[in-house]
């Protein structure tokens, strides 16, 4: 077996020249920007960090190391790349494409003896549903980096794996594998008015955000910390979503699988098919969603108002703790559930018109924190520890 | 009862069809017998078969909080209802007119020389929305909450149906009975 | 002498009524029907084996990734291909299957044109992630594309199918307030 391996090592050495990690500069420029410039990224197959900058200036700065590439690859990748910005009439354009999807870490794999996809190393795992605090939900976000794959060769290797010699499946060697680390990052000044078309891209704001944002992202991610422009316009679709604080702004949600938001303030979603979790509601929310899963975690001491509007969604909802509130849910053909043993029927009509289901009143003690108003139909709502009794007909 | 099944539910879960046709043999008999006494034959014996898939298609929500039997029985009630709306008309809910404070408490003495079998031939013979009632609540034995969700209409309803229900009956055997005698 | 009638009733007695003697034939045809087809309860676990054991090819012309050898980069289906055309070909029979369970349990117009819609633009999806494979197939986050694109739309069936299923249940265990 070992003979084997070095064989096939010294054959790659000797057959595709020299092999070593390399560190290539794809591009590197900047652009003065001042309170009027304007700029749209065109981001493609591409992975990129967007920073602030103190010093006026967009900064563009794109690196890519290699590790297991031959020179000639190395330059056949280097072809594949297009980067490229220009600022006309105080407009900075930026298009960055590439023939493969260039990741964070990308993998190819040189196995003598076949790939073999694994499929357990795809699963997900499935966590229990219970409260999570805001501040979990930040934890979650930033835990792997962002999105970063922190033991890349783990993650390739729990998904793929050769055929070995006895015919099993067998690890792949870390030798015969190809890794491409791609290291871009744009600085931009906290003034700009950035328009950013994605796809396949993997964007992450790695600091708190005020600029006026227009993001479409379509397949990818979109990782951030703080999001605060009440102008901000996100359209994300079949894309992943993780930010700690949206402040303003309205929001598309299509086909988010697994979407975190820390917390939410003066923000108007729209959503569909997706499954998002919310640590904490502040005032001014509004959601219109069609068929998504939603975690409401935690309300804000004066969230103030609510709304949701739905159709055929899931809800978990987790009442206000500490803090009197009142809910109240109109629609049609909905079903709520308490743990286990208790459901209430909100029974479809005729005619399908709306009625109001279901109200649960302020107690009228202590603070009161705001009023959750669900209008929703074909929905299904699971409430969580909560000390509501319904009275008896 | 529910005891010994345990193990067969526990593999009708997981879809096991062999344990599947057990408990259809166990249960298809009775299960039918229930369902005719809402539909004829032909058709109670397809509703009898009906429920059992509708039955095994739910039953991961099955758990040993009630009998094995009682819930697949109200699964066969509920379905030999449906099938019953589907085949006649009267089951429109009507309008309840106030009650009139009747002296006849829920009274269900009757003479003892009644036979079960001229029970159930007067039942045969009352209106079909009293008869349902009657049937539920007589033969199954379920109480207004249980028929007013089966048959979805309000409780009070239910219990207006009842009393008519009973008391037709009571007229019925009277002049049976009386028939009878003499 | 009077008698609570309802005791006459108390016991269960199922005498008098007969079964049909094929009955039991007539039923076992009828659940064999309403069981879901054995493939459509494969997940993907078994699908992604059964095309792991299927695939596999010759060691060599895969190592070399150089540009002397034109012979060996003649486009012929190379293994990875034939696995991801296997899982595909398996995932779209049970999207099919799920679609099909799916329009049956449900009369909202409006949810499966939605739902439709949803899975065209999928699939649109995933002709793309497909051209992006053609051109370089050893990619692993492609590869994870696709399968992820297939696996969506398979759970998005599914979990609607669970969701009317949930609505449509009729509580026999629970306890059950009306408003």
């Amino acid at each position: 077996m070992k003979r084997l391996i070095c064989k096939i090592c010294l054959l790659l050495l000797i057959t595709s020249g020299s092999i070593f990690a390399q560190k290539k500069t794809v591009y590197s420029e900047a652009f003065s920007a001042d309170k009027n410039t304007t700029a749209i990224f065109n981001l493609e197959n591409t992975t990129v960090a967007i920073e602030t900058s103190t010093d006026g200036k967009i900064h563009f700065d794109y690196t890519l190391e290699f590790d297991g590439y031959s020179k000639k690859e190395v330059e056949e990748k280097l072809q594949s790349i297009n980067v490229v910005a220009t600022k006309f009439d105080n407009h900075i354009t930026l298009i960055s494409n590439s023939v493969t999807k260039i990741s964070d870490v990308t993998f190819a794999y040189d196995a003598p003896n076949g790939l073999i996809l694994d499929f357990d190393g795809f699963q997900n795992r499935n966590d229990s549903i219970v409260r999570k605090s805001r501040d979990s939900i930040v934890k979650e976000i930033r835990h792997n980096n962002f999105g970063k794959i922190n033991a890349p060769f783990k993650y390739f290797g729990d998904r793929f794996k050769t055929k070995g010699e006895n015919g099993k499946l067998k690890n792949i060697s870390k030798g015969s594998m190809k890794i491409l680390r791609s290291q871009f990052v744009i600085k931009i000044p906290p003034y700009l008015k950035l328009k950013i078309n994605g796809k396949d891209a993997q964007i992450t704001i790695r600091e708190d955000s005020t600029n006026e944002l227009s993001v479409v992202l379509k397949r990818g991610f979109l990782y951030a910390k703080q999001l605060t422009n009440e102008y901000n316009i996100f359209k994300i679709e079949n894309a992943n979503l993780r930010a700690e604080s949206i402040v303003g702004g309205s929001y598309d949600f299509n086909n988010i699988s697994k979407g975190l938001i820390g917390s939410l303030q003066n923000v108007k979603i729209t959503s569909e098919f997706s499954k998002i979790q919310i640590g904490e509601l502040q005032d001014k929310v509004s959601i219109t969603d069609f068929n998504s899963e939603y975690f409401f975690y935690n309300w804000n001491t004066d969230f103030k108002r609510f709304d949701l509007f739905s159709e055929y969604s899931k809800i978990h909802l987790f009442y206000p703790k500490d803090h009197d509130f009142s809910l109240k849910v109109m629609g049609n053909n909905t079903k709520s559930m308490y743990g286990n043993d208790l459901v209430i029927e909100m029974q479809p009509t005729s005619k399908g018109e709306k009625y109001n289901m279901m109200e649960r009143k302020a107690k009228g003690e202590g603070h009161y924190s705001g009023a959750i108003n669900f209008d929703i139909i074909h929905g299904i709502i699971y409430n969580y520890n909560d000390t509501f009794k319904p009275s008896k007909n | 009862m529910s005891q010994p099944h345990s193990i067969l539910i526990q593999r009708c879960k997981k879809g096991d069809e062999k344990a599947m046709m057990r408990i259809y043999d166990l249960y298809s008999g009775a299960m039918y017998h229930v369902a005719c006494r809402y539909l004829n034959k032909e058709d109670a014996k397809d509703a009898m078969q009906e429920s059992f898939i509708k039955a095994f298609h739910k039953i991961d929500g099955f758990t040993e909080n009630f009998t094995f039997g009682s819930w697949l029985k109200r699964i066969v009630v509920n379905h030999s209802i449906d099938e019953l709306k589907k085949r006649r008309l009267e089951f429109v809910e009507s309008e309840i007119t106030n009650l009139n404070i009747e002296d006849d408490d829920n009274n269900w003495n009757f003479d003892s020389e009644i036979t079960k079998q001229q029970i159930l031939d007067a039942i045969e013979k009352l209106p079909n929305k009293y008869q349902v009632v009657v049937k539920l609540y007589l033969i199954e034995g379920y109480d207004h909450e249980e028929i007013s969700s089966i048959l979805e209409i309000p409780i009070k309803t239910s219990r207006t149906h009842l009393r008519r229900g009973r008391l037709q009956l009571r007229d019925l055997l009277k002049t049976y009975y009386n028939e009878a005698r003499y | 002498m009077k008698q609570d009638i309802r005791d006459l009733f108390s016991d269960d007695d199922a005498s008098g009524k007969q079964l049909p003697d094929n009955h039991r034939q007539e039923f076992y045809d009828k659940l064999k029907a309403s069981r879901p087809r054995k493939t459509s309860k494969l997940n993907s676990n078994y699908l992604l084996k059964v095309a792991a054991i299927v695939v596999l090819f010759v060691a060599f012309t895969f190592a070399m990734f150089t540009t002397k050898d034109k012979i060996s980069e003649e486009v012929v289906a190379t293994p990875m291909e034939t696995q991801i055309d296997i899982i595909e070909q398996q995932y779209l029979a049970n999207i099919d299957l799920e679609w099909n369970n799916f329009i049956s349990v449900t009369n909202d117009e409006k949810l499966i044109k939605r739902y439709r819609n949803k899975l065209d633009d999928l699939d649109a999806d995933y002709q793309e992630i497909s051209e992006e494979f053609k051109a370089n197939n050893n990619n692993i986050q492609v590869i994870e594309n696709l399968v992820e694109n297939l696996k969506t739309r398979l759970q998005l069936l599914k979990d609607i199918q669970e969701h009317i299923k949930i609505l449509n249940q009729k509580n026999e265990q629970y306890e059950t307030i009306n408003m």
